[in-house]
Protein backbone atom coordinates (compact mmCIF):
# COMPACT_ATOMS: atom_id res chain seq x y z
CA UNK A 1 0.00 0.00 0.00
CA UNK A 2 1.61 3.20 -1.00
CA UNK A 3 0.87 5.83 1.58
CA UNK A 4 2.56 8.67 0.38
CA UNK A 5 0.37 10.10 -2.23
CA UNK A 6 -1.96 10.62 1.13
CA UNK A 7 -0.03 12.27 3.54
CA UNK A 8 -0.07 16.08 3.26
CA UNK A 9 -0.43 18.92 5.83
CA UNK A 10 -3.61 19.91 7.03
CA UNK A 11 -5.18 16.22 6.36
CA UNK A 12 -5.57 13.46 9.49
CA UNK A 13 -5.09 10.31 7.37
CA UNK A 14 -5.73 6.97 8.72
CA UNK A 15 -4.71 3.47 7.76
CA UNK A 16 -6.65 0.44 8.97
CA UNK A 17 -4.36 -2.67 9.08
CA UNK A 18 -5.71 -6.23 9.79
CA UNK A 19 -5.37 -7.64 13.48
CA UNK A 20 -2.72 -10.24 12.13
CA UNK A 21 -0.84 -7.67 9.41
CA UNK A 22 2.25 -5.99 10.98
CA UNK A 23 4.07 -2.92 10.23
CA UNK A 24 6.10 -4.38 7.75
CA UNK A 25 4.62 -2.74 4.75
CA UNK A 26 5.02 0.70 6.37
CA UNK A 27 8.84 0.35 6.47
CA UNK A 28 9.65 1.62 2.52
CA UNK A 29 7.14 4.87 3.17
CA UNK A 30 8.96 5.24 6.19
CA UNK A 31 12.44 5.06 4.43
CA UNK A 32 11.51 7.50 1.89
CA UNK A 33 10.08 10.08 4.32
CA UNK A 34 13.34 9.71 6.55
CA UNK A 35 15.51 9.88 3.50
CA UNK A 36 13.50 13.72 3.08
CA UNK A 37 14.00 14.72 6.49
CA UNK A 38 13.51 14.67 10.31
CA UNK A 39 10.85 12.16 11.06
CA UNK A 40 9.06 11.53 14.23
CA UNK A 41 7.66 8.05 15.18
CA UNK A 42 5.21 7.37 17.91
CA UNK A 43 4.98 3.84 18.18
CA UNK A 44 1.57 2.53 20.54
CA UNK A 45 2.19 -0.83 20.06
CA UNK A 46 5.67 -2.05 20.20
CA UNK A 47 6.13 -2.38 16.41
CA UNK A 48 8.65 -0.33 15.30
CA UNK A 49 11.93 -2.40 13.91
CA UNK A 50 14.45 -0.16 13.17
CA UNK A 51 16.32 -3.32 11.29
CA UNK A 52 13.55 -3.11 8.78
CA UNK A 53 13.77 -0.16 8.35
CA UNK A 54 17.30 0.68 8.12
CA UNK A 55 16.66 -2.46 5.12
CA UNK A 56 14.76 0.08 3.44
CA UNK A 57 17.05 2.38 3.12
CA UNK A 58 19.29 0.48 1.94
CA UNK A 59 17.33 -0.97 -0.75
CA UNK A 60 16.56 2.51 -1.64
CA UNK A 61 19.97 3.67 -1.93
CA UNK A 62 20.58 5.00 1.31
CA UNK A 63 23.37 4.75 3.59
CA UNK A 64 21.33 3.46 6.42
CA UNK A 65 23.03 4.77 9.82
CA UNK A 66 23.00 9.06 8.69
CA UNK A 67 19.02 8.77 7.77
CA UNK A 68 18.42 6.97 10.75
CA UNK A 69 19.43 9.18 12.88
CA UNK A 70 16.85 11.64 11.60
CA UNK A 71 14.03 9.14 12.43
CA UNK A 72 13.14 10.34 16.45
CA UNK A 73 11.32 7.41 17.82
CA UNK A 74 9.12 7.36 21.17
CA UNK A 75 7.41 4.19 22.32
CA UNK A 76 4.28 4.33 24.39
CA UNK A 77 2.99 1.59 26.82
CA UNK A 78 0.41 3.03 28.20
CA UNK A 79 -2.40 5.75 26.85
CA UNK A 80 -0.93 7.93 29.56
CA UNK A 81 2.15 8.08 27.80
CA UNK A 82 0.84 7.90 24.51
CA UNK A 83 -1.01 11.15 25.72
CA UNK A 84 2.47 12.58 26.60
CA UNK A 85 4.41 11.73 24.14
CA UNK A 86 1.58 13.49 21.52
CA UNK A 87 2.51 16.77 23.76
CA UNK A 88 6.02 16.63 23.19
CA UNK A 89 7.13 19.28 20.86
CA UNK A 90 8.15 17.88 16.89
CA UNK A 91 11.18 19.15 14.60
CA UNK A 92 10.12 21.70 12.03
CA UNK A 93 7.22 20.41 9.53
CA UNK A 94 8.85 16.54 10.12
CA UNK A 95 5.77 13.99 9.02
CA UNK A 96 4.54 12.51 11.94
CA UNK A 97 3.71 8.52 12.56
CA UNK A 98 1.68 7.02 14.93
CA UNK A 99 1.82 3.44 14.98
CA UNK A 100 -1.14 1.31 16.40
CA UNK A 101 -2.76 4.43 18.19
CA UNK A 102 -5.48 2.02 19.89
CA UNK A 103 -3.73 -0.89 21.24
CA UNK A 104 -2.69 1.51 24.09
CA UNK A 105 -6.25 2.29 24.90
CA UNK A 106 -7.60 -1.23 25.36
CA UNK A 107 -5.98 -1.25 28.43
CA UNK A 108 -8.74 -2.66 30.53
CA UNK A 109 -6.90 -1.27 33.80
CA UNK A 110 -7.16 2.18 33.24
CA UNK A 111 -10.74 2.89 33.76
CA UNK A 112 -13.01 3.95 30.58
CA UNK A 113 -14.26 7.07 31.71
CA UNK A 114 -10.48 7.59 32.18
CA UNK A 115 -9.36 6.30 28.92
CA UNK A 116 -12.39 8.06 26.98
CA UNK A 117 -10.72 11.44 28.48
CA UNK A 118 -7.53 10.50 27.17
CA UNK A 119 -8.85 9.92 23.52
CA UNK A 120 -10.46 13.00 23.34
CA UNK A 121 -7.24 14.78 24.49
CA UNK A 122 -5.31 12.53 22.09
CA UNK A 123 -7.68 12.81 19.25
CA UNK A 124 -7.58 17.14 19.68
CA UNK A 125 -3.50 16.71 19.43
CA UNK A 126 -3.41 15.09 16.63
CA UNK A 127 -5.82 17.23 14.97
CA UNK A 128 -3.62 20.25 16.03
CA UNK A 129 -0.65 18.69 14.79
CA UNK A 130 -2.18 17.54 11.40
CA UNK A 131 -3.25 20.91 10.73
CA UNK A 132 1.05 21.58 10.77
CA UNK A 133 2.25 18.63 9.37
CA UNK A 134 1.72 15.38 7.66
CA UNK A 135 0.29 12.86 9.96
CA UNK A 136 -0.59 9.30 9.60
CA UNK A 137 -2.20 7.18 12.09
CA UNK A 138 -2.52 3.12 12.15
CA UNK A 139 -4.96 1.49 14.15
CA UNK A 140 -5.43 -2.51 13.77
CA UNK A 141 -9.44 -3.17 12.70
CA UNK A 142 -9.41 -5.92 16.07
CA UNK A 143 -9.38 -2.41 18.54
CA UNK A 144 -12.66 -2.03 18.30
CA UNK A 145 -12.86 0.26 21.36
CA UNK A 146 -12.63 4.34 19.99
CA UNK A 147 -12.11 3.07 16.15
CA UNK A 148 -15.31 4.70 15.17
CA UNK A 149 -14.31 7.78 16.87
CA UNK A 150 -11.27 7.54 15.23
CA UNK A 151 -12.51 6.97 11.90
CA UNK A 152 -15.22 9.50 12.50
CA UNK A 153 -12.62 12.05 13.44
CA UNK A 154 -10.22 11.26 10.02
CA UNK A 155 -10.20 13.44 7.19
CA UNK A 156 -8.99 10.06 4.96
CA UNK A 157 -9.36 6.53 5.65
CA UNK A 158 -7.38 3.60 3.93
CA UNK A 159 -8.22 0.10 4.69
CA UNK A 160 -5.42 -2.52 4.22
CA UNK A 161 -6.08 -5.72 2.75
CA UNK A 162 -4.92 -8.68 4.10
CA UNK A 163 -2.86 -11.22 2.04
CA UNK A 164 -2.02 -14.36 3.74
CA UNK A 165 1.51 -15.65 3.01
CA UNK A 166 1.74 -18.69 0.48
CA UNK A 167 2.09 -21.74 2.47
CA UNK A 168 4.12 -24.20 1.26
CA UNK A 169 1.95 -27.31 0.94
CA UNK A 170 4.08 -30.72 1.52
CA UNK A 171 4.60 -32.68 -1.10
CA UNK A 172 3.59 -36.23 0.29
CA UNK A 173 0.94 -36.90 2.94
CA UNK A 174 2.03 -38.43 6.39
CA UNK A 175 0.32 -41.44 7.10
CA UNK B 1 11.12 -0.04 29.48
CA UNK B 2 11.31 -2.18 25.94
CA UNK B 3 13.84 -2.01 23.55
CA UNK B 4 15.20 0.52 20.77
CA UNK B 5 15.73 -2.61 18.41
CA UNK B 6 14.88 -6.22 18.94
CA UNK B 7 17.78 -8.43 20.30
CA UNK B 8 20.70 -9.74 18.06
CA UNK B 9 18.96 -12.97 18.62
CA UNK B 10 15.58 -12.13 17.13
CA UNK B 11 17.37 -10.24 14.22
CA UNK B 12 19.62 -13.36 13.72
CA UNK B 13 16.57 -15.84 13.71
CA UNK B 14 14.20 -13.28 11.58
CA UNK B 15 17.35 -13.21 8.91
CA UNK B 16 17.53 -16.99 9.32
CA UNK B 17 13.86 -17.15 8.50
CA UNK B 18 13.98 -15.12 5.20
CA UNK B 19 16.50 -17.68 3.94
CA UNK B 20 14.15 -20.71 4.65
CA UNK B 21 12.95 -20.58 0.83
CA UNK B 22 16.46 -20.27 -0.16
CA UNK B 23 17.25 -23.37 1.91
CA UNK B 24 14.61 -25.41 0.81
CA UNK B 25 15.46 -25.04 -3.21
CA UNK B 26 19.20 -26.13 -2.45
CA UNK B 27 20.55 -29.56 -2.60
CA UNK B 28 20.68 -31.36 0.96
CA UNK B 29 24.42 -31.50 0.66
CA UNK B 30 24.08 -27.63 0.33
CA UNK B 31 21.41 -27.71 2.85
CA UNK B 32 23.75 -28.69 5.49
CA UNK B 33 26.76 -26.41 4.27
CA UNK B 34 24.26 -23.64 4.53
CA UNK B 35 23.38 -24.78 8.23
CA UNK B 36 27.14 -24.77 9.22
CA UNK B 37 27.36 -21.25 8.10
CA UNK B 38 25.21 -19.75 9.95
CA UNK B 39 25.83 -21.90 13.19
CA UNK B 40 29.32 -20.21 12.47
CA UNK B 41 27.75 -16.75 12.41
CA UNK B 42 25.46 -17.92 15.29
CA UNK B 43 28.78 -18.27 17.84
CA UNK B 44 29.34 -14.39 17.28
CA UNK B 45 26.10 -13.00 18.35
CA UNK B 46 27.76 -11.28 21.66
CA UNK B 47 30.32 -9.49 19.16
CA UNK B 48 27.41 -8.48 16.48
CA UNK B 49 25.20 -6.93 19.59
CA UNK B 50 27.98 -5.06 20.41
CA UNK B 51 28.59 -3.48 16.63
CA UNK B 52 25.33 -2.02 16.86
CA UNK B 53 25.29 -2.29 12.75
CA UNK B 54 22.01 -0.87 11.55
CA UNK B 55 22.32 -3.64 9.14
CA UNK B 56 22.95 -6.94 11.81
CA UNK B 57 23.40 -9.26 8.48
CA UNK B 58 26.56 -7.95 7.02
CA UNK B 59 28.04 -8.47 10.64
CA UNK B 60 26.84 -12.02 10.51
CA UNK B 61 28.22 -12.59 6.81
CA UNK B 62 31.36 -11.17 8.51
CA UNK B 63 31.38 -13.38 11.16
CA UNK B 64 31.15 -16.33 9.01
CA UNK B 65 33.73 -15.03 6.78
CA UNK B 66 35.56 -14.76 9.84
CA UNK B 67 35.11 -18.28 10.76
CA UNK B 68 35.97 -19.59 6.96
CA UNK B 69 39.51 -17.89 7.37
CA UNK B 70 39.73 -19.34 10.69
CA UNK B 71 39.82 -22.63 9.01
CA UNK B 72 42.02 -21.87 6.15
CA UNK B 73 44.55 -20.74 8.42
CA UNK B 74 44.14 -23.95 9.83
CA UNK B 75 44.75 -26.01 7.29
CA UNK B 76 47.65 -23.94 5.85
CA UNK B 77 48.94 -24.68 9.31
CA UNK B 78 48.23 -28.14 9.13
CA UNK B 79 49.41 -28.61 5.28
CA UNK B 80 52.76 -27.03 6.06
CA UNK B 81 53.43 -29.34 8.55
CA UNK B 82 53.04 -32.40 6.33
CA UNK B 83 54.95 -30.65 3.76
CA UNK B 84 57.98 -30.21 6.55
CA UNK B 85 57.51 -33.95 7.80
Amino acid sequence: MNILPALSQGRLCLALIPPTAGHAWLMEPLAVLAGRGALRVIDGGNHFNAYRLAKAIRALGFDPAPVLERVYISRSFTCHQLAANLALPLPEASPLIVLDLLATFQDENVSLRERTQLFATCLARLKKIAASRPLLITAKTSHTEFLEALIANSDQVLQMEYQPLPVALPLFQKS
Amino acid sequence: MGRTVPSITLAFLEEQDSLARFRRALRRADQLSLDDLLASARQHLAPAAHAAHPLPFEVFLLAMLLEQHKEVLRLKAVLETLLEE
